[in-house]
Parts: structure tokens; C-alpha cells; sequence
């Protein structure tokens, strides 16, 4: 786009617009009476809209404002402002008037009571190191939030959980094997490390390092083991897993695990039936979009069964908010998208760190590194707890449910000067 | 030629053919005559079948009509309408017939990376 145009200010036409209250539009015109005279068949009225169209001399405005300011059923008022159609090449003129426009329907749109949530500072990109909280929890703005899950059902399907973890100490956790023989205590340790970054406790009791590392610090905990502690696992141990959270009311279900998929095989056709029965009944299903790629030169496809369009494929950045190199890339069509990004961590190349979290203590734990307090790894697996964590933090914040709170989530990412085939919407970010 | 006679004559013929017979297959057996013998015994496929949105509510009937129609019952999930279980492949098309069905696939596995790798 070019700018070489002087730029003018924004025209407006001398109308105002009014926002008033869906429920009650007639009360607020008649307040709108009240209060400048304007007779109600002197107002263009779009009644689905709550919207008001008037026009107002100059010595009325001050009557507005007042109105608006007040008790009265009128929630906001606006410049109308001239409008053009976008034609092949935009003009710095028309750009700066697109830039107005938006800027006063965002005005409006934060008026019309989305749980009164409010976005942080934007997060540059820039390079976000460990502190007082992991990199990821300052990426995703989560530092900055004061929700924290209360009153929310988050499940994961994996490994388990490390029961005896003293940093899990006092929360509230409902656990269920599906892995014939064994129980829900975790000797491998993934479960835990994706727990950890989900729900993890806000003051860590660790003496030596407390950096905090999770996100829905007051979350109800769903541990379903449906990974083995040699971290296998098959369609009927999710499947039960996926049906025990519904049954139990959880809202976000988070699964870091997932079957590679080949360029042009499309996706489960009943991980999609049961995805959206999940999201029409209120739960909604984050997984990993799987970490088979090897780029720059080899992307492969999300896998199985993040693949389904039901299913939010979370794709993983590194510390600089750029790609990790496994991460998997929207390449089959139909189906196959990613959908969002969250910090996952670069696995051992530069740029570091990679993702610190709770791991299992368990002496029994027989596969290297053993037992941990905390472990730091990177993957797909790791960046989609940020999701599921910040997920039940809008859960709680709003109120929504199901295809509503995807639609927040992809609503408040933060975008990314990198392809939607990598990263779908961009990067999440917590509600403040 | 008396009984005895005729009696050893079967005990000889009966022994030769337990021995004969053994010999000829192991003889002939290649890979592939050993996938025959294999697939006689027809191992089963785990599956997962979707019911339709029309009969949610009907998940225990829906079950015991798959297992009349062949399919071991493992789990009927009811929140989410799907049953999975196993089957000879060979009575695999029987379960199209049941009213309700949706979706049949054969089941996946999935395996996480060794705990000490960099990706997981």
C-alpha cells in the first residue's frame, strides 16, 4: 500500500450513531428523547442491532455525553463516519479512514458486554527469557491475568499425574485410569509436565526455583490416564477418556498426543462426531499438532486426531515467537488446519529455552531422566497446555463454553508476521 | 487273515498318515501357506463405531445389536456415542446393517517419544 496522499481528517456526517440495549431498545429511545429532543421519528432505529442512527446539532452533543455517561439506558455514542468501498489500490487517505472506523466499532464492540474482558499490553516480538515466571507465561501474557481457572473442569488424557507431587498439594484433582494394569500415577513423566503447565500452582513451593509455570492455578483437575507409563496408548483408552470428562462436566479437554498422518489422509471421521458433541455439550478439545516436521525443509501434516476441524491443533513457537522447528503445518486441505500457537519450546537448538514445568518425582519412574521435581522439554505437547490453561482462564472470565470460547481464543490471539499454514491465528494470550 | 490282522494293518495306515500328513505341510510350507493357516484362525480388528445423532439415547440397544451381529463389546461411551470393541473382519459389513451406526473405523495406536528426548 502506498501513502503518498496527504491524509485528511476522518469525514463524518454529522449523525451520530447510538448504541443502545438490545434487551430494551424502546427504553433507551425514549431516553434518548429525554435527554436531546430528537423525536423517534426523526431516529433511524436498527432494533436487531440495538443501533440508533441521529442526527444532532452541535448544542445537543453535550446532552449526549451526559447520557451516555449516566444511568440511562444508552450505552454509547459515536461520530458516523463516510465509509468507502476498498477498491485495487488503497489510498493513505482511505486507509487512515478504515483505521478510524475500526477503531470506533472496536469501541462499540467492547461495549456490548463480552464478559468485560480486556486485552494486556501487546506483546512484541521479542525475546522472553525465564524469571519469575517461564517465558511462556510471560509470551502469553498470562503473568498480567487474575483469572485463574476457578470454577473450571480442565481435563488432560496422558500419562497421569504424579499423585504425590508435593507442588499439586491442596488442589482439587478426580483421576481415572483407562490403561488396563496400571494406575493413574505417572511414571513417565509427560502427564505431569503437561499438568504442570496447564494448572500449576501460582506460587510454586519449591525453596531452590520458585518460577511459576502454570496457568490455571485454581483449575479442577481431571487426570485421565489413557497413555501407558511407556507412554502407548490406542483410540479406545482416548475415546473412554474423552466421554469420562464430558460425563464429568469439564469444560477444556487437553490431549498432547497424536498419531502422525501422511500428506492426504483425511481425518478421523469420529474423533470429529465426538469432538462436536463435546463442543455442543460445553467442552472443548485442544491437541497437539504433532511434532513430525523438520523444518525449514520438511513440514509434515497435524496429525491424528488434532487434524479434525472440531478439534483446536495448537502449533508450537520458540522464545523469539518464531516456528519450532518439528512443529507440524496445515499441508492436508479438508480438515488438517492448524489452528493457534503457543510457546513449545526450540528442543536443543537456538533459539532456547525450552519449557519448565512439574515432572514425576516417582522413584518407580524406570526410563531416563528418572524421577525430577521439574524438567524442561519442548514439543507440540508442551505448547498445548498453554492453550488448555489459558482456555478454562476465559472459561472462568466469560462464561462461554464450547464453540464460544474457541471463537475468544482465536478472537484475542495475538497475530504473527508468519504464514497461518504455520501458526493458524497466532499466538494465545490470557484474558487480563 | 484274521482280526489282528486287519486291526495292525489300521494301526499301521492310521500311523502313517498322523506322520505323513505333518510332513507333507511342513514340507510345503512357505510364507505364504503359513498366512493361510494363519488366517484361519482370523485374529480380530479393534474398532470404534459412531452412532448417529437420531440414536443417541438408544446406546445399550445399539450395543447388543453389534454384539448380535458379531462385535466383542469392550466400552459404550454415552456422552459421546461411540462404541468400540473388536471383530472378525470377515463379519466387519454385518455392522453397516445395524440402524444407527454412523462411522466404523479400525482403531490407532499412539506412542510418546522416550521421556528423555529434546521433543515431546
Amino acid at each position: 500500500m502506498t501513502n503518498n496522499l496527504p491524509i485528511r481528517p476522518i469525514q463524518t456526517t454529522g449523525r451520530y450513531l447510538v448504541l443502545l440495549p438490545e434487551s430494551d431498545v424502546r427504553s433507551g429511545m425514549s431516553a434518548l428523547t429525554d435527554f436531546t429532543g430528537v423525536r423517534d421519528t426523526d431516529m433511524s432505529v436498527y432494533s436487531n442491532l440495538g443501533v440508533v442512527v441521529v442526527s444532532l446539532d452541535p448544542d445537543r452533543l453535550q446532552s449526549l455525553n451526559t447520557a451516555v455517561a449516566g444511568d440511562a439506558p444508552i450505552i454509547a455514542a459515536e461520530p458516523e463516519q463516510i465509509m468507502y468501498a476498498i477498491g485495487s489500490s488503497v489510498s493513505g487517505e482511505i486507509v487512515n479512514y478504515l483505521q478510524g472506523y475500526k477503531d470506533g466499532v472496536t469501541n462499540l464492540a467492547d461495549n456490548l458486554g463480552n464478559g468485560n474482558v480486556a486485552l494486556g499490553e501487546k506483546v512484541t516480538p521479542s525475546i522472553f527469557t525465564d524469571g519469575v515466571a517461564t517465558w511462556g507465561l510471560q509470551a502469553t501474557n498470562v503473568v498480567d491475568s487474575n483469572y485463574s481457572g476457578t470454577g473450571i473442569k480442565v481435563a488432560v488424557l496422558d500419562t497421569g499425574l504424579d499423585l504425590n507431587h508435593p507442588d499439586f498439594a491442596g488442589r482439587s484433582i478426580t483421576s481415572q485410569s483407562f490403561i488396563t494394569g496400571e494406575e493413574v500415577q505417572d511414571l513417565q513423566g509427560h502427564g505431569t509436565h503437561c499438568i504442570g503447565t496447564a494448572c500449576g500452582a501460582l506460587n510454586p513451593p519449591d525453596p531452590s526455583s520458585p518460577m511459576r509455570y502454570g496457568i490455571a492455578h485454581n483449575a479442577e483437575i481431571f487426570v485421565g490416564k489413557v497413555l501407558s507409563n511407556q507412554g502407548s496408548g490406542a483410540d479406545e483408552g482416548i475415546l473412554a477418556g474423552i466421554d469420562w470428562a464430558v460425563t464429568n462436566g469439564c469444560q477444556i479437554i487437553s490431549m498432547s498426543l497424536g498419531a502422525s498422518a501422511s500428506p492426504g489422509t483425511p481425518f478421523s471421521q469420529i474423533y470429529e462426531d465426538i469432538a462436536q458433541r463435546a463442543l455442543s455439550q460445553g467442552t472443548l478439545i485442544i491437541a497437539a499438532a504433532g511434532n513430525e516436521s523438520n523444518r525449514p525443509g520438511v513440514v509434515n501434516p497435524v496429525g491424528r486426531p488434532a487434524n479434525c476441524p472440531s478439534i483446536m491443533a495448537v502449533a508450537a513457537l520458540d522464545n523469539q515467537l518464531g516456528v519450532s522447528w518439528y512443529s507440524n503445518g496445515s499441508i492436508n486441505p479438508d480438515g488438517g488446519a492448524i489452528d493457534i500457537a503457543a510457546p513449545g519450546g526450540n528442543a536443543g537448538q537456538a533459539p532456547l529455552p525450552e519449557i519448565y514445568s512439574t515432572w514425576t518425582t516417582d522413584l518407580n519412574a524406570v526410563q531416563p531422566p528418572g524421577a525430577l521435581r521439574y524438567n524442561s522439554i519442548s514439543g507440540t505437547s508442551m505448547a498445548t497446555p498453554h492453550v488448555a490453561g489459558i482456555a478454562a482462564l476465559y472459561a472462568e472470565a466469560t462464561g462461554k463454553r464450547g464453540l464460544e470460547l474457541w471463537a475468544l481464543l482465536m478472537r484475542d490471539a495475538q497475530r504473527l508476521p508468519l504464514s497461518s499454514i504455520d501458526v493458524g491465528i497466532g499466538l494465545v494470550q490470557a484474558p487480563i | 487273515m484274521n482280526a489282528n490282522y486287519w486291526k495292525l494293518l489300521s494301526i499301521i495306515i492310521i500311523a502313517v498318515l498322523c506322520l505323513a500328513i505333518p510332513i507333507c505341510l511342513s514340507k510345503n510350507v512357505s510364507s505364504q501357506n503359513l498366512l493361510l493357516i494363519q488366517s484361519t484362525e482370523m485374529s480380530e480388528v479393534k474398532i470404534s463405531v459412531s452412532v448417529d445423532d437420531a440414536h443417541l439415547t438408544q446406546m445399550q440397544q445399539i450395543s447388543q445389536q453389534l454384539q448380535s451381529s458379531g462385535m466383542n463389546i469392550e466400552q459404550t461411551l454415552s456422552s459421546i456415542g461411540v462404541i468400540c470393541g473388536s471383530i472378525q473382519p470377515d463379519r466387519l459389513n454385518s455392522l453397516y446393517q445395524v440402524e444407527g451406526v454412523k462411522n466404523i473405523e479400525s482403531q490407532q495406536g499412539y506412542q510418546l517419544a522416550p521421556p528423555d528426548s529434546n521433543v515431546q
